[in-house]
Parts: structure tokens; sequence; C-alpha cells
């Protein structure tokens, strides 16, 4: 589910799932904090392959977030309108650091 | 994990002649709304992501295979979606459905206008959730300041995981309805799709 690679004291770290949702949440977590200790001080979570994320899944992204303190620092990129407007409605655009990486 | 599909009681628009009124059309009192599809869904989170993609692909067949937008907007059909999920979601997470009896979901079109209908065995929905100017869940004021500072800590540990749901499904709709008769709560979400 996840795909690591470490650059320049960043890691990018690949969701590989295309739904990020209840079903698939607990997962993330757990996968996310086993392989913690791989990654670098710069996290980036790589959203680009997920189309669709609801309420369980933003959950289990503050999770990444909040497992990412301390000594980390977590930003999301490759967010889709779909995934960016659940962030919005949430008001957890503020509180997620997100990339903006879409192409003008 | 299979969801059992059951063929519409009566094909809307096809003049076939007389068409009957489901029953529980009959007694909500509202115009007769053939299904484009009723199923029943296993009461578990691996099955709702494929039983709603199969309801819109119904509800909104031009959609299929059509690439996700980039940029922009959703497609109402998206946001019909994610209030789906998110209300199959609360179902199976609060509402105390029995393990052992599946979810009953029918779709249908009016025009433009989509609807979905729920029906669950748990408890009544509490009336609250109604409310579509009920607060987000958290902090009124999620700070600006998440970078790493003395009180981050605190702030960051204080996030909600969750309780988001509702929101979600007040935004993505047009409308929801709700009523509980025999035990059953049957939720409806009604979305105009379309350009």
């Amino acid at each position: 589910m996840l795909q690591l690679t470490t650059e320049d004291g960043r890691t990018t770290v690949t969701l590989t799932a295309s739904r990020l949702d209840a079903a698939l949440a607990p997962f993330l977590k757990t996968a996310f904090e086993e392989r913690l200790a791989e990654m670098a001080a710069e996290v980036r979570l790589d959203l680009r392959h997920v189309a669709f994320v609801d309420s369980a899944g933003l959950g289990a992204l503050v999770r990444c977030r909040k497992l990412c303190r301390p000594g980390r620092r977590l930003a999301l990129a490759g967010l889709s309108p779909t995934v960016a407007r659940v962030l919005r409605l949430t008001r957890m655009d503020r509180v997620l650091d997100v990339l903006d990486d879409h192409p003008a | 994990m299979c969801s059992t599909i059951t063929p519409p009681d009566r094909v809307a628009g096809r003049g076939q002649g007389s068409r009957a009124v489901p029953a529980e059309a009959a007694s909500e009192g509202e115009a007769a709304e053939p299904a484009l599809i009723r199923l029943t869904m296993p009461p578990a989170a691996p099955a709702v992501g494929e039983t709603v993609d199969l309801l819109l692909d119904v509800l909104d067949p031009a959609a299929r295979g059509r690439a996700p937008r980039s940029s922009g907007r959703p497609r109402p059909s998206d946001e019909l979606r994610l209030a789906v999920v998110e209300a199959l979601t609360n179902i199976l997470r609060h509402a105390g459905h029995p393990a052992d009896r599946p979810l009953h979901l029918s779709a249908g079109r009016r025009g433009a206008m989509a609807w979905i209908t729920i029906e669950d065995e748990g408890r009544p929905l509490p009336p609250a959730l109604l409310d579509p100017a009920r607060p987000l869940p958290g902090p009124p004021e999620p700070g600006a300041e998440m970078a790493e500072s003395p009180g981050a800590g605190a702030l960051l540990e204080a996030l909600p995981e969750g309780g988001w749901g509702w929101v979600l499904i007040h935004a993505s709709v047009d409308r929801v309805t709700h009523r509980r008769s025999g035990g059953v709560n049957r939720l409806r979400l009604e979305r105009r799709l379309g350009p």
C-alpha cells in the first residue's frame, strides 16, 4: 500500500490505493506507523493515485500527521479536486500541510 | 464481497401500460418513483465502495469510463458518491444495525435529480444529524501555526480523527430526508446530476 523513496533528506510516501475509505483507513494507519522509522525528517505523502477520500480516510491522514510528530514534518501532495474538497469542507486544509502541485 | 441485486419492480418510462405504485412510495404520499435498482449489501465496510460504485453506475452511466477531473470542482456524481459512502459508513459504525442482516438500498432518477435510499434496522437516527447547520468537530478555529512551536504538540493531538461524516453529507447533496417505521430507518439522499 505504501511505496517509500528517500532522496535529499525527504521521503516520498506514495499511497498506491485509489480509494482511501473506512475499509482501508485502519491499514494506512498501521502501515504508516510500521514504516515510520524508514522516513526522513521531511515526509511527503503523495496521493496522486487516490481518487476518493472520505471522513475515515481523512482521519487516517490526520493520524499520519500525528505520528510524524515529534521530529518529522508531513505534507500532502497530489490531491485531486475530490480529495481537496473533503479537506476544505472539514477545514482540515488549514491544519494539514497541502502542497499546491497542480499544473496551472 | 457480493451485493445482491433484485430487478426493479417497475421499469420507469418505458410505456409498458399500467404502472403500479410501489407500496412504500404510496404510504409516504410521494409520487410513484420506480427504482432503477434495488439491492442488498452485507453490513461490512469492505462492501461499501463497490456497492456505491454500482449505484452510481446505474444513476449516471455517462460517467462510466470518464477520467477523474484533474482540476476544478468535483462532478455532482462524485459528490453524491461521497455522501452515500459517508451515510453507509455511519450506519455501519453507529446505528447498531444487526451484523447478520443486510442493508437495503434503492436508487433512481427523476429527471436530473438522482435519489438513493438506505434502510437499516439500527437505532433511531438522531434528529440532530439532519440539521445542516450542525457544527464541525474539533477546535473552533484550527490554528494556523501548526509549525513546530511549544504549544503545537497539544494542538496537534487535539485534532479530530473523525466526526465529519454528516458535514460532508449535507455539503454534497441537495436534500436529506429520513423516516422511521417498523424499526427501520429509511434515509434518502437526493442530488441533481448533470453538467
